[in-house]
């Protein structure tokens, strides 16, 4: 049996034309390939870099 | 392929042929986001645009400069109404190249066709607002917002599928699975879509409903239970048990059988009922109208039966009478007897007379026999003058009496003059006298009695004008005279009353002329030339009705001559 309230959660608004803008802005462009490069990088140069400026996944 | 270091085109080795860079982790990153594309392009083109956003998420998530992913992510979410992600899509796609990229081409057909953007826009407003109605618990007001925004776009799919999770709230489970089935047409792998349609079916097998589906909100406490039910909450008693699942549904059907019973007598007895008992009473009053009918008809037959029956009973009695009559003595008997009386002694005619005056004239108009009438004239022509003798006598002894009787003397001299000839030694003192007690009688009566006098009167001025016309010459004719002279001094208008018809004279007799001319003219001279013309007149009648009385007279002048004895019987 559907409990209609928890189902009704999982509705959200849809982004309206107007928000478009800060929704692409918003969005997190960080991919696997990026995450490699910083790996590769660390393992480099380990001074140069640290764990707190990894993008978050 | 480009080296993510130095940004050189790579060949099949695993290190950058520029900068050497170990670059085969990073070519299996880009396999990997190819591969997911992959997968999504395969479900996209079986409508599974549900496992393909999942793909091409995936595909992003590794290679974010994967145009291709990104265009048909775009186009995936367009197709299922999300026109603001898809536009998202295409726009990073287009900032990543601008060489043949369909994203360009997306984004100039949107930009070309503003009123769509705009509806797209109002769409999604409609929906958000929808979805405000149903955080708030208007879901009638969302229902009805949600078929407008499918009105303008048929693929929002998160449309339907909200719309189908308010049927199935509201338990409408037909229009549920409509828009499901709507769903699946546009997107046939939703998770979403399938769990409702899941929903559905459990919903609409009775075998899995076997429990009471219970409110999500419902709270009981303090004896109540207290839940939503779309935009109304219900409280009921915590005890109120279900006729239909607790052991009272026995009791509970055969109490609602007995209301129901109840309830159509109570419709009979209000509705049919009457209906009926008016119908009855309807048939019974033409029943009664009809026999009513009946009942007079036999009524009218029985009146006129009876009305049959006593003319019956009449001529019954008629007959009698007549049976009777016939049985005592008849006509044709009283004639034998008289007849019997003379042929052995004719000195006895004064019998023969006395049987004939008390035969009625009527039975001699009903006996036609020849022989009989033959009979009755020969007595008759012997009778009469016994018949004359005896009235003339009563009369005049009426009249010369002490206390003179001139009613009785007035009547039996009308007799005798009946049974008289006009030259009997009797007939002018009969006229005479008969007069003199018309006269008399009148004079003497009151008012009253000279209005019925008054023809007696007149009969007696006729008498005494013949009288005085045609026997002048008699010792009665002055008298006469002198009786005119009196009633002429009475000042009547006796010409007015007819006398013609019964002037009471024997047969034969006739109204002198003068009597005429007298009346008319009133000159005692012409009356008297008249008068003895008509002496001539009568003179030569007179043979005539003697030779008429002597031989066989006719029928009427019979009737007439027993009518005079029937009056003279009769006083």
């Amino acid at each position: 049996m559907l409990n209609f309230e928890e189902e009704l959660k999982k509705y959200h608004p849809s982004l309206e034309v107007e928000d478009a803008t800060d929704a692409i802005y918003n969005q997190d462009f960080v991919d696997m390939a990026d995450v490699l490069v910083k790996m590769v990088r660390d393992n480099v140069n380990p001074k140069s870099g640290n764990a707190a400026a990894m993008p978050k996944l | 392929m480009l080296c993510y270091h130095c940004g050189a085109v790579l060949n099949d080795r695993s290190f950058c042929p520029n900068c050497g860079t170990d670059v085969s982790t990073y070519k299996k990153i880009i396999y990997t986001s190819n591969y997911y594309y992959n997968e999504g392009l395969q479900k996209a083109q079986v409508r599974d645009l549900s496992g393909a956003i999942n793909a091409l998420r995936q595909s992003i998530r590794f290679n974010k400069n994967n145009v291709e992913a990104r265009n048909l992510l775009g186009l995936v979410y367009f197709e299922m109404g999300e026109a603001v992600a898809a536009i998202s899509e295409w726009v990073i796609s287009s900032n990543i190249t601008t060489d043949d990229n369909l994203a360009i081409q997306y984004l100039e057909f949107i930009q070309k066709n503003q009123s769509r953007v705009e509806s797209i826009n109002q769409t999604i407003k409609k929906y958000n607002q929808a979805l405000t109605y149903c955080y708030q618990g208007s879901l009638d007001l969302a229902v009805i917002q949600l078929k407008k925004v499918l009105s303008m776009n048929p693929k929002f799919v998160r449309a339907h599928q909200l719309l189908a999770l308010l049927y199935l709230h509201d338990r409408q489970l037909t229009r549920a699975t409509r828009e499901l089935n709507k769903c699946r047409a546009i997107d046939v792998n939703n998770t979403t879509t399938l769990r409702y349609l899941r929903e559905v079916e459990l919903e609409s097998d009775p075998e899995t409903a076997t429990t009471e589906p219970r409110h999500e909100d419902e709270i009981e406490q303090d004896g109540i239970i207290k839940y939503r039910n779309g935009n109304e909450t219900i409280i009921q008693p915590a005890g109120a048990k279900n006729p239909s699942l607790d052991g009272s549904g026995l009791t509970g059907t055969i109490l609602n059988i007995l209301i129901g019973a109840l309830v159509g007598a109570a419709v009979i007895g209000f509705l049919v009922l009457p209906a009926r008992v008016q119908s009855v009473r309807r048939d019974s009053a033409e029943q009664i109208r009809v026999i009513s009918e009946e009942s007079d008809e036999k009524t009218s037959r029985i009146a006129q039966k009876d009305r049959e029956i006593e003319e019956l009973g009449e001529q019954i009695e008629t007959l009698q009478n007549q049976l009777t009559a016939a049985g005592s003595q008849g006509p044709g008997e009283a004639l034998d007897g008289a007849a019997a009386i003379y042929i052995e002694d004719p000195e006895r005619i004064g019998e023969v007379a006395e049987i004939m005056a008390e035969m009625d004239p009527a039975e001699m108009e009903t006996v036609s026999s020849d022989g009989f009438l033959s009979l009755y004239n020969a007595l008759y022509k012997l009778a009469r003058p016994s018949l004359l003798t005896k009235y003339y006598t009563a009369g005049m002894d009426a009249y010369n009496a002490e206390s003179p009787d001139y009613a009785e003397a007035a009547k039996n001299l009308s007799l005798a003059l009946r049974n008289s000839f006009s030259d009997s030694e009797e007939y002018l003192p009969i006229l005479y006298y008969l007069s003199s007690s018309n006269y008399r009688m009148y004079v003497n009566a009151n008012e009253a009695g000279r209005n019925e006098l008054a023809k007696d009167l007149a009969r007696a001025r006729y008498y005494l004008t013949i009288l005085s016309q045609q026997y002048p010459d008699s010792e009665y004719a002055s008298g006469a005279e002198d009786l005119l002279d009196e009633i002429r001094a009475l000042n009547i208008d006796l010409d007015a009353i007819d006398i013609s018809s019964e002037t009471g004279l024997p047969a034969g007799e006739s109204l002198p002329a003068g009597t005429e001319a007298e009346t008319t003219q009133g000159n005692g001279e012409a009356a008297t030339e008249e008068g003895a013309a008509a002496e001539g007149q009568a003179a030569e009648a007179q043979p005539a009705e003697t030779q008429a009385a002597e031989t066989q007279p006719a029928p009427a002048e019979t009737t007439e001559a027993a009518q005079g004895a029937a009056e003279g019987t009769a006083n």
